[in-house]
């Protein structure tokens, strides 16, 4: 993921830079006029000098290049296909440089309509009439965006053969060096880069990337914090520091903690971001807290602050914060959604549906159909559960836990038919490898046990961590009657970090085990657990 | 295919407009004439050619072309044929196009063979003539010759792989035959190849619908619609998803407050799904936002279906005062007065319509079934037959005319047009009256069959059931008749005025359940009717007059947009809104503009704030004088000299437009309610 998004980076920069346009010196004076128009960004007064240019000789193949790169500019990709075949129609053959611009031009309209075969067959052309640096580098992208990655290291060689100080060559031998796990290489051809343009802090997160591949972990981190990244370059930093986090927890907060209390401002936001990956939400409400005192105006920060608050069950927090950000900016209808899940939280079921209301109206999130479905399933409004579940499918067929919902909500009205229908959906449609997997519920209701257990041993395989997932076990045998096991598996979800006492209240799966001395006193236990972890939240100061 | 295919006469004739070796002046004059669809100047300024030069094959040509647009095929035929015979035999191009115009004329006139024959000559003479294929294709695509339809689309295709039209054809035919996924697939190219182009938008959103996705296919609807394309398939939304429909409009609409269509959509919607109360909000709201005719006249009309007609006349008289050429609005008067039982003033209200609408068909249709119910037997059947002669494929006028006809006793008439509505409507479908043609011959077991057949189509239509309760009242069998009187009451049937007209209703009319049934119904409608505070609301006539001073040839206005002072240039040629990008940015960063303001489809606002080319603008308020334009639509261009642009059709908007250029006056007069 970091790789590609550090090649369409590159690609937009080899992409914009084709707009530096020059009119070759054999060309005539509305040619030269119009070209200059376009590079000062006047598309009106350059299109009246290629006219000209056509009425002069309707078949002047270079106006026609020229129309179908101001067509291009425009996003008219149908003009800019006429235009340049016709150029390519009229052009002699002697005119190689302009047919070549004409291939390349070709091979970008190509790109537009994700043709990359004829794409690249016009690039070959272009390169065959009359090889240049735009034409390899553009090549060059498309086989990086292929992850062929020797083809590309072939061609940005050929870049820098062209121009020895070409800073896009360089960066493109280090992005693909990279892509061919060549680390030493991809760090020798950055620190060309860097050499030619010490100032553009997105190189060093290109040498970071290098070092992660080397595990020199330190070393990127130092590359990431040297300035404080904008742009594309924020992404890909933010990202970098996640998964460097992954291995390097400690070292990771360390730098990120001396910089921000150095440079302060944004430092502080990937500190926090790293905190909420590793599930240390107090720390991170502190980090956002930190954030927020230099920003205060940033309703993007408060969401950040009640998600967190949210992540800790603190719900009275994650509503003002909520609140915060919506009177900062009542657009942002995140804040709606995410606090209807706040609510059902708190046991508030009916303000939750008005609340999931509210975003859907303003949203038609199919997500928001589907958990608004969910709510009104557990206080038992079947028929209003099988409508929000049936637009939540109407619009995203892809949505498996709504097609689960119904077909529940089926199964309580008697239409068994329909239940099993989409309970097969269910199946067919989940992975274990989807963020909350849920196809066990469906294989038990269709009555298969053993495909239920199966498929619900490999979930918890895969994310051992997933608090969650042990609830799911500790449902799946409650129904199957296996009480011990599943009181077992609830003792799991608790220690993982399971704080969902409002859904457990309402939660019918929970029924089979509700009642026994050991459901009660966990229940007890964790909530008095839950009542600490939430005072010390409430502890973390909110002023500077 | 719709109006994207624009006449081939005239693809060709901008072609050979360049043509200059025969240029006289009674031709280029012709030729003008044409290009802006005046095809009588077009007709005179050829013939005062050929009166001076008879065998002026050019001339021959371009008189054929006018004539046939103005369906004179026989004329049109024999002109061009002169055409091809004097045309001199190095005009290809001509040659090609005359051929290709003899060809659309013999289609006109259903000699098909022909027409493809001389396409075919077209063809052979000029073979790199996209546009040739294009005529053709389409009358294949009419014939549903889908695979010679696509050979020649694939022919354009090759010829300018960057024109649309061959792909939307291919993509038209493939959704035809039902090829769905084929037809999807070929519009998601038109969409990268050309992403403002609409149509695409609309036929994928029907091949969608032909799949049942509608959250696509309305997801569709949606970019067509800001794209500027009203032909999108709501209808087939409304009566397959309208829930789905109503929410993402709304979310829409969420979006762009200040973009009306969203809100006339949903209105629009609700009334195709025949959901009246739930769609007068939403046209009131267009209404008070809009001085707008048409959003009154829905109203109106969505009042009169819902069986309040107080209010329905209230809205249609201010459509009417809001716009008197807007005609439709009549039509829906004249329904309002009949269910207010005032046959005789709908009567005159069609008078009125016909006489600024001779040719429409269904006005006759109409004014004659008023005739009927006001007992003017031969008015009606002249007006039936006079419907008759302007369409003579619509089942409904036979019918009613062939009621007349028995009314005078004239059994033989009447026969024949019951024959001929069987044979024109012989399928079940909502709103057929086939049942009363077969009662009607004697075929009573047919007619209950049929009748039973619509029933299943919609069992929830009112109509249908006093259709059937109409059927089974004539064939004498008065129990059934109350039966169904009684379900299409419950099921909300309130046309009480037309119930007390209709003669099909005599034989039950006075039984005493039926006039239990009537009163206990009234009641309840009565209670049903809400309360809303409607005034009737009149205006006055108002002129303003602005002064501005001369750009050249343009008038420059002074003016503010959103309240920062600026000037605009008054341009009588141009038909949208463009704003500057400079003035675009300008306002945005200075908080003049806000996100919510860009309209339309695409991220437009870079880093810096600055507003790119492309976007379309809406702003909230450009006050001149005493005059204010609201939410006016403006696309951004980059470098343009003024800082806004507005043309004749936009302020045409506020009222009627005069300029003296002697005193520098824009004169602006308009309606105001009055307070």
């Amino acid at each position: 993921m970091r790789l590609r998004v550090i090649i369409c980076f590159v690609f937009i920069c080899t992409t914009t830079s084709w707009a530096q346009e020059k009119a070759l010196p054999s060309d005539d004076n509305n040619i030269v006029r119009a070209v200059d128009a376009l590079n000062n960004g006047d598309g009106r007064v350059a299109f009246s000098y290629i006219s000209k240019a056509l009425k002069e000789n309707p078949e002047n193949g270079r106006a026609f290049y020229w129309l179908a790169y101001l067509d291009l500019w425009s996003n008219n990709q149908s003009g800019a296909l006429t235009n340049v075949n016709k150029s390519l129609k009229y052009l002699s053959s002697k005119e190689k440089e302009y047919k070549s611009f004409a291939y390349e031009l070709r091979s970008q309209i190509y790109l537009a309509l994700e043709d990359t075969v004829r794409a690249l067959r016009d690039l070959d052309k272009a390169i065959d009439i009359k090889p240049s640096a735009q034409a390899y580098r553009e090549r060059a992208n498309v086989y990086s965006c292929q992850l062929k990655y020797d083809l590309s290291y072939a061609d940005y060689c050929k870049v820098v053969e062209l121009d020895k100080n070409d800073i896009l060559g360089y960066s493109g031998m280090g992005v693909t060096a990279y892509g061919l796990k060549r680390y030493d290489e991809a760090i020798k051809h950055i620190n060309r880069v860097i050499d030619l343009d010490p100032d553009m802090h997105i190189n060093y997160v290109f040498r970071a990337s290098a070092y992660c591949g080397q595990k020199q972990y330190d070393k990127a981190l130092d590359d990431l914090t040297r300035n404080l990244p904008f742009g594309d370059a924020f992404g890909i930093s933010e990202n970098m520091f996640m998964s460097i986090s992954d291995s390097a927890f400690v070292l990771t907060v360390d730098k990120l903690k001396d910089t921000a209390e150095k440079e302060g401002g944004t430092w502080w936001y990937f500190l926090a971001k790293v905190y909420s990956k590793a599930k240390k939400y107090t720390d991170a409400v502190t980090a956002y807290l930190k954030l927020f005192s230099v920003y205060p105006d940033n309703p993007v920060c408060c969401y950040y602050i009640a998600q967190c608050y949210m992540d800790i069950s603190n719900h009275e927090k994650a509503l003002s914060y909520f609140d915060k950000a919506l009177s900062m900016d009542s657009t942002y209808y995140d804040c709606l959604r995410l606090k209807a899940d706040v609510l059902y939280g708190q046991g508030k079921t009916k303000e939750a549906i008005d609340m999931k209301g509210q975003y859907i109206d303003r949203t038609a999130d199919p997500y928001g159909f589907y958990r608004r479905g969910f709510y009104k399933d557990n206080i038992r409004d079947v028929d209003g559960a099988i409508e929000d579940y049936s637009l939540a499918i109407a619009i995203l067929p892809e949505l498996v836990y709504s097609y689960l919902g119904r077909a529940d909500m089926y199964k309580l009205k008697g239409d068994l038919a329909a239940a099993e229908a989409d309970y097969k959906q269910v199946i067919q449609l989940d992975k274990v490898s989807n963020s909350s997997p849920c196809a066990h519920f469906a294989y038990l209701a269709l009555g298969q046990k053993d495909k239920a257990i199966e498929y619900m041993d490999k979930v918890l395989a895969l994310r051992p961590e997933e608090a969650g997932n042990y609830y799911d076990a500790a449902c799946i045998y409650s129904r199957m009657g296996e009480t011990e096991k599943s009181l077992d598996f609830l003792q799991t979800a608790f220690e993982k970090g399971y704080r969902k006492f409002a859904h457990i209240e309402n939660d019918d799966d929970m029924d089979a085990i509700r009642d026994t001395p050991r459901f009660k006193e966990m229940i007890q236990k964790y909530k008095e657990i839950l009542c600490q972890e939430v005072e010390k939240s409430n502890s973390v100061s909110e002023t500077d | 295919m719709r109006t994207i295919i624009i006449t081939l006469m005239l693809l060709c004739s901008t072609a050979l407009w360049a043509q200059k070796s025969e240029m006289t002046y009674n031709i280029s004059r012709a030729i003008e004439a044409i290009q802006n669809n005046d095809y009588d100047q077009g007709e005179k300024f050829a013939r005062k050619e050929l009166d001076e030069n008879p065998e002026n094959g050019y001339a021959l040509y371009w008189l054929a072309v006018a004539l046939n647009n103005k369906m004179e095929y026989g004329q049109a035929l024999s002109n061009v044929s002169k055409a091809l015979k004097r045309l001199p035999s190095k005009e290809k191009s001509y040659t090609a196009c005359a051929y290709a115009t003899r060809a659309e004329i013999y289609c006109a006139l259903k000699d098909t063979a022909r027409g493809m024959a001389d396409y075919a000559k077209a063809i052979k003479m000029t073979p790199e003539d996209a546009r040739l294929y294009d005529g053709r294709a389409e009358k294949y695509y009419n014939q549903g010759k889908y695979d010679l339809a696509d050979a020649d689309y694939k022919k354009m295709i090759e010829i300018d792989e960057g024109n649309v039209t061959g792909y939307m054809g291919m993509g038209r035919n493939a959704k035809a035959q039902k090829r769905w996924d084929d037809a999807i697939k070929i519009f998601d190219f038109v969409t990268k190849l050309a992403p403002r182009f609409s149509y695409a938008y609309s036929f994928r959103a029907e091949s969608y619908i032909g799949k049942k996705n509608y959250s696509k296919a309305i997801d569709d609807v949606i970019t067509a619609v800001s794209l500027g394309d009203n032909q999108v398939p709501v209808q087939e939304l409304a009566d397959s998803a309208l829930t789905l429909t109503v929410v993402k409009l709304k979310a829409q609409k969420n979006k762009e407050p200040n973009n009306i269509i969203w809100t006339y959509l949903i209105g629009d919607v609700y009334q195709r799904a025949e959901k009246y109360a739930e769609a007068i909000p939403f046209y009131k709201e267009c209404l008070a936002k809009e001085r707008n005719a048409i959003c009154a006249k829905y109203v109106a009309l969505c009042y009169n279906q819902l069986g309040d007609n107080e209010k329905a006349l209230l809205y249609c008289d201010q459509a009417i005062e809001l716009d008197s050429t807007y005609y439709d609005a009549l039509t829906t008067k004249a329904a309002i007065l009949y269910d207010l039982g005032e046959t005789n003033a709908s009567i005159a209200i069609m008078d009125k319509f016909i006489s600024h609408n001779t040719s429409y068909y269904w006005a006759y249709r109409v004014r004659g079934w008023y005739k009927s119910l006001a007992n003017n037997v031969d008015g009606a059947i002249e007006d039936f037959s006079t419907a008759i002669s302007l369409n003579s494929e619509d089942a409904g006028c036979y019918l009613r005319r062939a009621c007349m006809y028995d009314r005078k006793g004239d059994r033989a008439a009447a026969e024949s047009d019951y024959k001929k509505v069987i044979e024109l409507d012989p399928e079940p479908s909502v709103g057929s009256g086939t049942h009363y043609a077969y009662r009607a011959l004697g075929q009573e077991e047919k007619a209950i069959e049929f009748m039973d057949k619509v029933i299943a189509l919609d069992p929830d239509r009112a109509g249908t059931y006093y259709d059937a309760a109409c059927l089974y009242s004539l064939m004498g069998k008065q129990d059934k008749a109350l039966d169904f009187l009684e379900t299409s009451l419950e099921k909300g049937y309130c046309e009480f005025a037309h119930i007390g007209n209709d003669s099909d209703m005599a034989p039950i009319r006075d039984t005493p359940r039926f006039k239990e049934l009537i009163q206990k119904y009234k009641a309840i409608h009565q209670q049903k009717i809400t309360d809303d505070d409607d005034k009737s609301v009149a205006y006055d006539e108002v002129t303003e007059e602005v002064s501005f001073t001369k750009d050249g040839t343009m008038c420059k206005v002074k003016c503010s947009i959103n309240g920062l002072p600026l000037h605009f240039i008054f341009d009588t040629g141009a038909s949208v809104v463009s704003i500057s990008s400079v003035e675009a940015s300008f306002m945005f960063k200075n908080d003049y503009l806000s996100k919510s303001d860009i309209v339309g489809t695409g991220q437009f606002i870079n880093a810096n704030g600055e507003i790119s080319e492309g976007a379309i603008i809406n702003l909230r308020e450009v006050k001149f004088g005493e005059c204010v334009l609201e939410n006016v639509k403006a696309s951004v261009v980059r470098n343009q000299s003024a800082p806004l642009l507005l043309g004749q059709s936009v302020l045409s908007k506020l009222g009627k437009i005069q300029i003296d250029n002697e005193k520098n006056i824009l004169s602006i007069t308009y309606k105001k309610a009055k307070e």
